[in-house]
Parts: structure tokens; C-alpha cells; sequence
């Protein structure tokens, strides 16, 4: 079986990652920061471990603004409808995921901002002179930028850190999405301005599915989706105002995050260096040999500067999805569609055709499976 | 009445994250230290807080420059029950 779904969710992880799980079901097994007996406090022990190891996974100087959440969905939802106010104006990335396109259109009825799209096309997703035009232009009226840190489905990596000097200099917000980057690419949220981050565990953190986190600049400002007990502050009925318990109403997810923190942990060990080394040597081989498949067109870049091991194509005559299921008969995983992003694939022109095969690769994966695909393709394209 | 047998000080905080990045701290430095519940005679709250020696005091103190840590509150115990400092 040859596994390249990696950009849905990571196929390996590291040992410890499932062990951390099963000490933290088996032998800890409590409430984390509400009973107080030793038991309960393991669990809270476990629950801060998490959010330091993302605070300096993402360097963030107070562990504190890092609240958990269940994926970078519920990140971005709590993000956008906790931030945005009525008439607020919002520039949207040409990329952006449904994680937040749909928060966007929902607010748009119900608090009656205003989604402007991003200047720039598919090859250029920023254009950064036309954005500091729109910024300026705007006069405050434009209140948050939210831009993924990497297409999920071209694996294009956008230029954020540019993005949050523009946004810092205007006096935006700016909300980055970092489902798809995080863990590869190196994203600091002092130096990258960046107000809201939004992350996911179980992709390139590789912890697993169920775990995620937004970090916060300024908590004060925010509204919690959620409302419920904290294990502080009980005798009153209202939620607390102070982080991280404001955002972090019910119990948390304490398996989940004993595995969230050995990913990270492991992530920190190779390093993001070695991560993003690993994905451009993925991502230059296999965009070369899909190059040698008659009638495939590849999505992207292919420059490993700009790319990660995400690869979209499609091949003449080919349905995805039947394309796909096609790899699956002969044990390849990989996800064909519109990849819960439509407006990525209305940039890339690919959404009337019903989008594209993806294969995202990670550091467990070889060139000998890239060879055996290629080959698999080659016979599949021939008819 | 009592927090801990031994311990004659109190710190309290906002929540369990930052009792549990105070009490790593701490142990860091080597202060002697006991995870207690919060006396209701001092909050309503059901948190927990760190129990220490007056001794530490000054330690202890330096946690309230610690951004990290927001510390609500530090108690002394008194044979009536427990002072505030710094009020």
C-alpha cells in the first residue's frame, strides 16, 4: 500500500505519538485541571505540556494564548466569529480552504461584513503591491487578512511573512491558517505579525486527528464560540474572561493532546529545516516524473522554493474521482475532487471539470513509491 | 482552615495552566512547594493552589513579574487565617 494522502492526514507517525495516547488513556485516565487529586493533576500537567510544546513550535512568548480546539476548522470559526463585527471588511487568500470561506459567507448574512478577495492569480497568489493599495485605500474599513500559510491543494506557500508586515503597517488583523504548513515551514508568530494562527494536529504535527489549536495575539478582543465549565471560577455562571479558560469551555481532549505533544516533539527534534528538505526532494522528483505522464497537466509551481510535496494534476479523459479509485484498486491512496476548497480551484480553473488528483507526500515516503505511481499512471493514461 | 500541614504561604492564579507553569518554575528553583485546593475562605473558586514556606516568600514574589504566570493572590498564614501580601 502506498500512502500519498499525507495532506488530508498523516498516514505514519512516530511510535511515541500512539504510546503517549495510550499512557495518557490508560494510566492517567482523569480530568485534567478539575478534581485536583494527583490523578487530574497528570492530566492538566499533560494539557500544559501540549501548549508549550506549540507555543515554541510557532514562538509564541505566553503559552497561555494557545487554546485548544478540535481542528483548525473550529481555529478558524472561533478566529473569525470571535474577531469580526458587523460591516467589517475581510480580504480572503485566492487559496482560502471552506474552514474559512464558510465562516465568511456566513457572516457575510449575518453580521454584514464584507469579503473582498485577495489581489494576485494562480501563479502570483499575493500580489503584494496591489494589497498594500488595498490596504491603504480601505481607510480602516478593511478589518482582517486571512490567508492560508500553503494551498492545500497545490501545496503553493504563500508569502505570510510579507503579508503580515503589510497587514501590521495598516493596522489589519491577520488570521493565518497554517492547517497545511504548520510542522514544515517555519511560522513565527512574533516576526510574521501574525494575530491569529490556526493549526490542526493530525497533518504535518503528526498528532492525531481531534487535535487542534488557534493561537491568539490579543485574547481580550475575542469572543468564545463556547461557553461551559472550566474547572475556574466556578461560583459564577458566566464564562471567565481570562485565557486560556475563556476559549476552553467543556473537557479537553487529553489523549489527543499526549499524542499532539510526541508529534510536535518529534517534529522539534528533526526540525523544520530537515522537514521542508525532505519535502522538496519529494516534491522535485515526483513533479519531474508526473511530467513524464502523457496527457497529465500538473497544478503548481513545482519550484520546491515555493511548493510543498502537494502535487494537483489531472490526465485527459479522466474523472477524478475514477482516476482515484483506479490508484486505490492498485493500493495507492491519494484524494481526487474539490478538496473542501472550491475557491482554490475556481483560481486554478480546474473547479468546472470537478477539480483534481492530489498526492501529498511527507518524509516516510520514497522515491521507489513515487516510481511504482508513475508506472501505474503511465498504464492508466495509455488506456 | 489549613491549605497544607506544613506550608505557612499561598499562592493563587488565574487558572490551572498557569499554577501548573508556576509550579515547574519553582521546582526549577528548587523551592519546596504543595499543590492544594484553594481554601474557600479565600475564593469561591474549586482551583487549586501552590502552598510554599514564608521562607520562599521572595521567590515566590519574582512570579509576579512573571508575565507567564498571573498570580492572583499570595497569602501568609496567620493563626486567624491568612494575610494577603502586598495588599
Amino acid at each position: 500500500m502506498i500512502y500519498f494522502d499525507h495532506a488530508a492526514t498523516a498516514g505514519n507517525r512516530p511510535d511515541a505519538v500512539g504510546k503517549a495516547m495510550i499512557n495518557a488513556l490508560e494510566s492517567v485516565a482523569a480530568n485534567p485541571g478539575r478534581s485536583g487529586h494527583r490523578r487530574s493533576l497528570e492530566a492538566a500537567r499533560i494539557v500544559t505540556e501540549a501548549r508549550d510544546e506549540i507555543a515554541a513550535l510557532i514562538g509564541a512568548p505566553d503559552s497561555s494564548h494557545v487554546v485548544f480546539t478540535k481542528n483548525a476548522t473550529e481555529a478558524t470559526n472561533l478566529a473569525l466569529f470571535g474577531m469580526l463585527k458587523e460591516g467589517d471588511g475581510v480580504v480572503a487568500g485566492l487559496f482560502e480552504h471552506n474552514s474559512v470561506m464558510r465562516p465568511l459567507r456566513h457572516l457575510e448574512k449575518e453580521r454584514s461584513i464584507r469579503v473582498l478577495d485577495m489581489p494576485g492569480e494562480a501563479r502570483t497568489p499575493v500580489d503584494m503591491d496591489a494589497l498594500a493599495g488595498l490596504l491603504k485605500e480601505a481607510h480602516g474599513s478593511i478589518r482582517l487578512v486571512a490567508l492560508g500559510s500553503a494551498s492545500n491543494v497545490t501545496g503553493q506557500i504563500m508569502p505570510f511573512t510579507q503579508v503580515g508586515e503589510l497587514c501590521r503597517e495598516a493596522g489589519v488583523l491577520f488570521l493565518v491558517d497554517g492547517a497545511q504548513g504548520a510542522g514544515i515551514l517555519d511560522i513565527d508568530v512574533e516576526r510574521d505579525r501574525i494575530d491569529a494562527l490556526a493549526l490542526t494536529g493530525h497533518k504535518s504535527l503528526l498528532g492525531p486527528p481531534g487535535t487542534g489549536a488557534l493561537y491568539l495575539r490579543n485574547p481580550d478582543d475575542v469572543s468564545p464560540l463556547l461557553h461551559g465549565g472550566t474547572g475556574s471560577k466556578s461560583e459564577a455562571e458566566r464564562q471567565p474572561g481570562f485565557i486560556p479558560d475563556k476559549f476552553e469551555a467543556g473537557t479537553a481532549n487529553l489523549v489527543g493532546l499526549a499524542g499532539l505533544t510526541a508529534g510536535i516533539r518529534y517534529v522539534r527534534e528533526i526540525g523544520l529545516e530537515h522537514r521542508r528538505a525532505q519535502q522538496a526532494e519529494m516534491l522535485a522528483y515526483l513533479w519531474r516524473r508526473l511530467g513524464e505522464v502523457r496527457g497529465l497537466t500538473r497544478y503548481g509551481t513545482g519550484d520546491p522554493d515555493s511548493q510543498l510535496a502537494v502535487v494537483s494534476f489531472t490526465v485527459n479523459g479522466w474523472d477524478t474521482g475514477h482516476l482515484a479509485h483506479e490508484l486505490d484498486r492498485s493500493e495507492v491512496c491519494c484524494r481526487p475532487g474539490l478538496h473542501c476548497a472550491p475557491r482554490a480551484h475556481r483560481t486554478l480553473g480546474t473547479f468546472e471539470d470537478g477539480g483534481t488528483v492530489r498526492f501529498g507526500l511527507s518524509g516516510y515516503n520514497t522515491p521507489i513509491e513515487i516510481d511504482t505511481v508513475i508506472d501505474l499512471l503511465m498504464r492508466i493514461a495509455a488506456g | 482552615m489549613a491549605s497544607s500541614a506544613k506550608h505557612d504561604a499561598l499562592a493563587l492564579f488565574q487558572s490551572i495552566h498557569f499554577v501548573l507553569t508556576a509550579e515547574r518554575i519553582l521546582k526549577e528553583r528548587d523551592i519546596q512547594i504543595d499543590l492544594v485546593p484553594v481554601p474557600k475562605s479565600l475564593s469561591a473558586d474549586c482551583g487549586m493552589a501552590i502552598a510554599f514556606y514564608r521562607r520562599d516568600l521572595e521567590g515566590v514574589c519574582e512570579l509576579l513579574t512573571n508575565e507567564r504566570c498571573k498570580v492572583s493572590a499570595i497569602y501568609l498564614r496567620t493563626p486567624d487565617g491568612y494575610e494577603e501580601v502586598g495588599e
